[in-house]
């Protein structure tokens, strides 16, 4: 007899043990804003796990962890939120990124210099901010090799839908980026994904794009960045984000974890996104991430 | 939620069929078939059988008097294929001691109601509607999708002998890639057995994988429905379409699109693998809004897209503004994200789809200038604005083959004025070895 995919995967990679939600756990999605749990949360997994999962299967879990419990030790729980990518050009590692938010600039903790400080023991953060600027957000890329301090690493800095690549004092335009509810406002949306670059909606069908999942999303986000387009949805349920995982060659140990825990993950809602290049004529996925916070 | 009424829909000439949506229930048992057709949306479930609702566990719901079954009008029964269960007659039989009860439906491919007895057993059982389903035309495009040879005549003899007997006859036929192109012929086979209504329903892919095979572009798809549905409704048969996009349905025909189904007493687990359905103009869309429309479903979206440049939403707020007697639906706010509007995009493709063949907007065709090129709705010509002083002529290119046609749209005055300027832009048409689609 055939077992179910679940019962005959492996056991997880990560070791640390599973965390679980209290009973008034607060959710956040990837700018950091409530949501209301789909289901009740108490007991159940927590998001992170997942980014301790990839973590594991990369072989840094212990670096990870450690990076992990600074920033709540510095910042305090759910304050953060994590994102895990996939590269699919050959021989990329995997990588990850933690995010910063502050919307109105209220928190005084919360600045580019002290989060540097704060993983200075852990990592090479290399990223001045000129002078005090009106950022809503900020991320600081990792890598295997930056927990190996191999070398720097960079952080993006968010404001004004824009982004920049910010290495050393070096700022450098990254991204251009809209959210659109996909239900109110499909026309901005549907002019965003026309003006592509990258995707030729008259040729290429929109769901790849823009599938099902996406269109059920909370928001959409569409980014135009150096290299490639992207496109993202917030607040995607556990079944979304186990389909977004298969589809976007992320690691097999992560869809599952998902598939496997699906019954302590429906709690939870998720982001995902994909960055893709189509100017040769072929559509292609070159970037994919999940998102989720702690 | 009943769906409201539809005012643009026009005041049918022949009465629609009743909506069964709302006072019915399907009940499932016997999941197996005598047929194998090849888009079957319950293969799955015949593989690895269900047990389906047992005849005690029906018994029980009947007898309950808080049941969902209390306050039907109309208990469908459906499989597989339900003639093959011994049981069939004492579900109707309790199906049929529920007092609300009026109609009791069966679902099935009728080849084994050609037993005259067996029917006579079913109808006196309590059995009224006979829904049967029907795919193809003739012997050999039916057997292809039933997979069973002789099962073309038997369906017939079937269908006949329901008629002779006076019970309800409704047929229904799965719109799909193998059988679109001869639907108006299949109504030709069905009409002259007066079938209450003749259903059309679009290919509902509950097992992704098969789609590719199955699902036909919706714009091809539209007219032989169309031409379909209007020679039902020229034999004076209602017809019935299913799943497909309302806003492609004329409104001559809008009386005869339902997408409402009853509900279904069934294995939860089928419903993991239900098609998901919608649309991209659902937050905008009146119809959807209504529950009139379901869109498209999340299989034919990942095989042929959300037909965001063909679906004509009838807008919620732009029907609100028409009635404030603000600006119509062609009202357009431009802002920073409103860059790259279709017409851009679209006059782009035309402009180089004209460069093929050596003309370009603002160049000169016989002593005319090109000022303007619309692709119609669903691309298959494009109508041209040419200028010369204050004259203007407009001439429609069709697609046509090996090269495209050219016609001047107006009166005999345009036509004799334009037909140097139409020769003209015959020959540059004619000109290119290979002409590319229209865009
Ligand atoms: S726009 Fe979509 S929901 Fe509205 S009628 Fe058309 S297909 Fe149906």
């Amino acid at each position: 007899m055939q077992l179910p995919l679940a019962e005959r995967a492996p056991p997880r990679v990560a070791r640390a043990p599973l965390e679980r939600c209290g009973a008034d756990e607060p959710l956040h999605d990837y700018i950091l804003e409530r949501y209301a749990p789909p289901a009740p949360p108490e007991g159940k997994l927590r998001a992170l796990n997942l980014f301790v999962e990839s973590l594991a299967d990369a072989g840094v879990e212990r670096e990870g962890l450690r990076v992990i419990d600074t920033i709540r030790e510095g910042l305090g729980p759910h304050r953060t939120v994590f994102g895990v990518k996939s590269h699919t050009q050959k021989g990329a590692e995997p990588g990850w990124e933690l995010y910063f938010y502050d919307f109105e600039r209220v928190h005084a903790d919360l600045q580019i210099g002290r989060v540097v400080e704060l993983l200075g023991g852990l990592l090479d953060v290399d990223a001045v901010e000129p002078w005090p600027l009106p950022w809503h957000m900020f991320s600081v890329e990792l890598s295997p090799e930056h927990l190996r301090r191999e070398r720097p690493a960079s952080v993006d800095v968010y404001l004004d839908m824009r982004s920049y690549k910010v290495r050393g004092t070096s700022w450098e335009l990254e991204n251009v980026y809209t959210f659109h509810d996909p239900r109110q406002e499909i026309d901005e949306l549907l002019h965003r994904a026309r003006s592509l670059v990258h995707f030729d909606h008259l040729r290429w069908n929109l769901a790849h794009v823009l599938p099902p999942d996406f269109l059920a999303a909370h928001r959409v986000c569409v980014a135009n960045k150096r290299r490639a387009d992207a496109v993202y949805a917030s607040r995607v349920p556990t079944p979304a984000l186990t389909r977004f995982l298969e589809r976007h060659s992320f690691p097999s140990a992560l869809s599952v974890f998902a598939r496997r825990h699906a019954a302590e993950l429906d709690h939870l809602l998720w982001d995902v996104g994909v960055d893709f290049q189509g100017t040769d004529g072929e559509l292609r996925f070159v970037k994919a991430g999940v998102y989720g916070s702690f | 939620m009943r769906a409201p009424p539809d005012a643009r829909a026009s005041k049918p000439r022949v009465p629609p069929a009743p909506s069964v949506a709302h006072d019915s229930l399907v009940v499932t048992f016997a999941f197996r078939c005598n047929l194998a057709c090849t888009f079957c949306m319950v293969e799955d479930v015949l593989e690895a059988p269900y047990p389906g609702v047992s005849l005690e566990r029906f018994e029980a719901l009947c007898r309950d008097p808080t049941s969902t079954l209390q306050g039907l009008r109309r208990v469908t029964f459906s499989g597989g294929e339900v003639t093959t269960s011994k049981l069939l007659p004492d579900y109707v039989r309790l199906a049929r001691s529920l007092p609300e009860v009026r109609h009791v439906r069966i679902q099935t491919n009728a080849t084994r109601l050609r037993d005259r007895a067996y029917l006579r057993s079913l109808l006196d059982a309590g059995v009224d509607e006979l829904f049967v389903s029907f795919h193809g035309h003739d012997a050999a495009s039916t057997e292809a999708i039933t997979r069973r040879p002789g099962s073309f005549d038997q369906i017939l003899a079937g269908m006949r002998e329901i008629r002779a007997a006076g019970a309800t006859l409704i047929t229904n036929t799965a719109l799909v890639r193998q059988n679109y192109q001869s639907l108006a012929a299949i109504v030709e086979v069905v009409a002259p057995l007066a079938p209450a209504s003749i259903e059309m329903w679009s290919f509902w892919p509950r097992i992704h994988e098969h789609t590719r095979e199955f699902a036909v572009p919706v714009a091809e798809l539209r007219g032989p429905v169309i031409a379909a549905m209007r020679a039902c409704l020229a034999r004076g048969i209602p017809p019935v379409l299913k799943w497909f996009p309302r806003c492609l349905v004329p409104p001559d025909l809008l009386p005869y699109h339902d997408d409402g189904q009853p509900q279904m007493l069934i294995e939860p687990e089928f419903w993991d693998r239900e098609p998901g359905y919608g649309c991209l103009y659902a937050g905008v869309c009146e119809d959807h809004h209504a529950q009139r429309c379901s869109g498209l479903s999340h299989a034919y979206v990942e095989l042929h897209g959300w037909e965001q440049d063909l679906l004509r939403p009838r807008r919620v707020e732009a029907s609100d503004r028409a009635r404030a007697g603000g600006a119509g639906d062609d009202f357009v706010l431009r802002n920073l994200v409103k860059d790259g509007g279709p017409k851009r995009t679209h006059t782009a493709r035309v402009a180089a789809w004209l460069d093929a063949f050596g003309l370009a907007f603002g160049g000169e065709v016989a002593g005319w200038t090109l000022v303007s090129a619309r692709r119609s709705r669903f691309r298959e010509s494009l109508r041209l604005e040419l200028r010369r002083s204050e004259r203007r002529a407009v001439l429609q290119i069709a697609a046509g083959d090996p090269t495209p046609k050219v016609v001047v749209v107006g009166d005999a005055r345009a036509r004799r004025e334009a037909e140097p300027l139409a020769r003209a832009l015959g020959d540059a048409l004619s000109r290119c070895a290979s002409p590319p689609p229209i865009p």
